[in-house]
């Protein structure tokens, strides 16, 4: 697992951010678009966000730029790495260790 | 007309010149497929809080950014585009604009402060003239200097290096004032800005008449001023570190530059 579990938790932007590069390469907009989608509108990524935290995960690489190109030149596509692959993985399994637990804890509260 | 597309593009162009460049386009784009679904006024808050957050929380990248920007390229180009714009008067021209939108700022910031009227138009008519009075102290002294550059003629390349460097001095004097208490413009706003902080204070002591929101917005707008000032001061002293690099490195490539220019 390398060093990732230091990077953990990961910040909600960053959480949702790594979701939506995870199925293909996505640009900005793209990714703004499928935070919401898989949110369900819930939360939303302003391009500032958005473009702040890529250039922290470009930074960390966990996420790089894709070849992938589109007709507008100003569009660049990313994809996330093996090394954030990984950091996302780590992420869901310590979010669902959390939720394990959190299950557990109110099983008893729902009996009584 | 200034349109909303053109202020988010201004506040793109206040951001860090590393993020810029990766960045700007994308974000340019971003903003014209999102406008119609998101609204122009979130993206123009989220770009703000953008332009925040690089400046406050991530130095790392705009300090290694402005050094690379200047410096390590090509510092003779540097100093080369720096004495064209003092030949064609173009950096006067950036220096008055500058200081009128300084003067607006503070004059917004004034008029904001919660005090009486003819003290508000006191305080204002200080600055406008303090203002005027500083721009004509500073080209009366840039006239002298070129007039004794110009007079050791004799020795050309003595002549020359010494415009270049009297340039120099120029650019750290700008910088230093532009962040001292003594500039008429700063001094106002430390006060005003001071005032302000007792003002909310004896709000929460005893409750005034001032009112709280608008001290509170004059407050951050005093802030945010002064961190734009101080940014200026460090992009400036950038500046001037590569300026005296290119002159100690390279001074016969600098004073040739400064020739060709001079007599182009």
């Amino acid at each position: 697992m390398g060093n990732e579990p230091q990077s953990l938790p990961l910040s909600p932007a960053i959480l949702h951010i790594l979701i939506s590069l995870a199925g293909e390469d996505r640009h900005g907009y793209g990714i703004m678009q499928q935070v919401a989608r898989q949110s369900d509108d819930q939360y939303k990524l302003g391009p500032g966000t958005l473009y702040d935290n890529l250039q922290r995960l470009l930074d960390q690489g966990l996420v790089s730029e894709s070849p992938k190109r589109s007709d507008d030149i100003r569009r660049r596509y990313y994809r996330l790495t093996a090394m954030g692959r990984r950091v996302l993985g780590a992420e869901i399994h310590r979010l669902e260790n959390i939720f394990r637990v959190a299950k557990s804890q109110l099983r008893p509260i729902r009996g009584k | 007309m200034v349109t909303v597309r053109s202020v988010y593009e201004l506040l793109l162009r206040l951001h860090p010149g590393q993020f810029r460049k990766q960045f700007q386009d994308q974000m340019m784009c971003t903003f014209d497929d999102s406008v119609e679904s998101r609204g122009s006024a979130s993206l123009i808050l989220d770009a703000v809080l953008s332009l925040i957050r690089q400046w406050a929380l991530h130095p790392r990248y705009w300090l290694n950014g402005s050094r690379i920007e200047i410096s390590a390229d090509a510092p003779v180009d540097f100093v080369e585009w720096i004495l064209q714009i003092r030949k064609a008067k173009v950096l006067y021209r950036k220096a008055r604009l500058l200081n009128f939108a300084w003067v607006i700022g503070v004059f917004l910031v004034v008029l904001i402060f919660p005090l009486p009227l003819e003290r508000k138009g006191f305080i204002l008519l200080w600055c406008l003239q303090s203002f005027s009075l500083i721009g004509i102290r500073e080209r009366e002294r840039i006239r002298k200097e070129s007039r004794d550059n110009l007079s050791l003629a004799q020795d050309s390349h003595q002549t020359y290096r010494r415009w270049t460097e009297a340039k120099r001095d120029g650019l750290r004097r700008w910088s230093v004032s532009l962040t001292s208490p003594l500039n008429p413009g700063t001094g106002t706003l430390i006060i005003l800005s001071f005032m302000s902080l007792v003002g909310l204070f004896t709000q929460y002591v005893r409750h005034s008449e001032i009112d709280q929101a608008r001290l509170w917005v004059f407050f951050a707008g005093t802030t945010i001023l002064a961190g734009l000032l101080f940014l200026l001061r460090r992009v400036n002293q950038n500046a001037v570190q590569a300026f005296q690099r290119a002159i100690d490195t390279e001074p016969e490539r600098v004073t040739g530059v400064a020739r060709a220019i001079f007599e182009r």
